[in-house]
């Protein structure tokens, strides 16, 4: 028997600086105000307040996983469609192999140091930030072996 | 009739000044496309967040938020964004009018203003009429950025909130498309004027397949309508930024376009006067030779 939540919808992640997702997927995980929340397809509709967290985009036809880490934001979900609006998005996402192992490298030693660092986005990152994008690269497959 | 020597000396004047006026144009075109590709896919950002806070205030149960209506302040602030450089056509005098409009409509209206200023050359002006500044923003350049745009909407909104203001407009150049931009004031606070203003923009508003009962809402409606509010305050403030930089590029090339065609026109010109002024001083001489020969 097929599930009600099975099969894929349109996802959609806009910022300020552009859209930088829009593809079907089937699944969903989004960093709720309240925690992790997964969405699926014939989700009820919703709206929901997004906090610093991990963004993974799943079972995409056709290409990998996507993740990206938001400082917060809203996502909308209605009718098979979630519209994600975040703001100072980080991916490795099109950013050459090497550059990704050097800042997740560079991430890695501010958790352990405790410091801040400034990322190739040019932007100071702390040690909590820096957290998520150890996380973020350990997802994407990055600076792994 | 000007002799060849001065002739040539004013073609290679207006041959430099075409040479800088094309450089101009060429470095502010190149500037202009960066910031409309910023522009263009910012734009559905936007319009979302527009839609999500036009279904929240259209909802059945209203919602309340102090940011939502104005205060019972005498008090107006003005964000009045202009260049830093000048040769950008009328760029900043519409700026002043608009300016001056606010100014007098605030003294008509029996309230005070508070500037905050950001471009040299609109300081400069205020400074010189003795208009006296509230702030500046001398920090960035053209485009604040996330961490200082924050800084400056939660500045303003602790004013509202306080009770210090009770409007908050930002005064900037609207591009609309690259052969229309428009002085206009976008009021930011409070925020029900800013959903009115930007619904009114947003490229698909209504209808919606779905109202706003129809939701899960996560957490409170009132929460919600806090963070979304705030953060149409901080990308409201940016995008007015990022609209008057783009003006102001796109007001420099055609200017500078404009001042380039006018100087080739002009070289054109001088090279014609040139060609007859040398050719009247080689009939003079051929005629002082044919008379000389004559005698």
């Amino acid at each position: 028997m097929v599930s009600i939540a099975q099969g894929t919808f349109r996802t959609v992640l806009l910022t300020p600086e552009g859209r930088l997702l829009d593809c079907r997927a089937s699944s969903v995980l989004l960093p709720s105000h309240d925690g992790m929340i997964g969405i699926l397809r014939n989700h009820a509709p919703m709206l929901c307040e997004l906090q610093k967290g991990i963004i993974q985009v799943k079972n995409i036809p056709d290409r990998k996983n996507a993740y990206y880490l938001i400082d917060g934001g809203f996502a909308r979900i209605s009718l098979n469609h979630l519209t994600i609006l975040a703001y100072e998005v980080i991916t490795f996402e099109g950013m050459d192999r090497e550059q990704a192992e050097r800042t997740a490298a560079l991430a890695k030693e501010s958790v352990a140091t405790k410091g801040s660092f400034v990322s190739n986005f040019d932007e100071e990152i702390d040690p909590d930030r820096a957290a998520f994008i150890v996380k973020l690269a350990h997802l994407s497959e990055i600076g792994n072996d | 009739m000007a002799g060849t020597k001065q002739i040539l000396q004013r073609f290679k004047a207006t041959e430099n000044i075409s040479k800088v006026t094309h450089t101009m144009e060429m470095v502010s075109a190149v500037k202009y496309r960066r910031l409309y590709n910023s522009w263009r896919e910012s734009i559905d950002f936007y319009d979302a967040l527009a839609q999500l806070a036009y279904m929240i205030v259209t909802a059945e149960k209203t919602v309340d938020h102090p940011l939502l209506y104005p205060n019972a302040s005498t008090n107006n602030a003005i964000i009045v964004t202009g260049s830093d450089r000048g040769l950008c056509g009328g760029y900043n005098n519409s700026v002043y009018r608009q300016i001056d409009v606010h100014t007098k409509m605030a003294k008509r209206f029996g309230r005070d203003v508070d500037i905050y200023a950001q471009g040299r050359k609109v300081i400069t002006h205020l400074n010189n009429q003795g208009v006296e500044l509230s702030g500046t923003f001398e920090d960035f350049d053209e485009i604040p950025s996330a961490k200082q745009t924050n800084e400056i909407a939660d500045a303003f909104i602790d004013q509202f909130l306080n009770g210090q203001i009770s409007r908050l407009g930002v005064v900037y150049t609207r591009f609309f498309s690259p052969a229309s931009q428009m002085v206009q004031t976008l009021t930011v606070l409070p925020v029900a004027d800013l959903i009115d203003d930007l619904t009114t923009r947003a490229t698909v508003i209504w209808p919606w397949e779905l109202n706003f009962e129809d939701f899960i809402l996560s957490p409170t409606p009132e929460k919600i309508f806090d963070t979304i509010a705030k953060m149409m305050v901080r990308t409201s403030i940016k995008g007015c930024f990022l609209e008057a930089a783009l003006s102001e590029h796109i007001g420099r090339v055609v200017a500078m376009r404009s001042a380039t065609d006018n100087a080739n026109e002009m070289m054109d010109d001088l090279t014609q006067e040139y060609n007859r002024a040398r050719q009247s001083q080689i009939t003079m001489e051929l005629l002082d030779i044919i008379g000389a020969t004559i005698k």
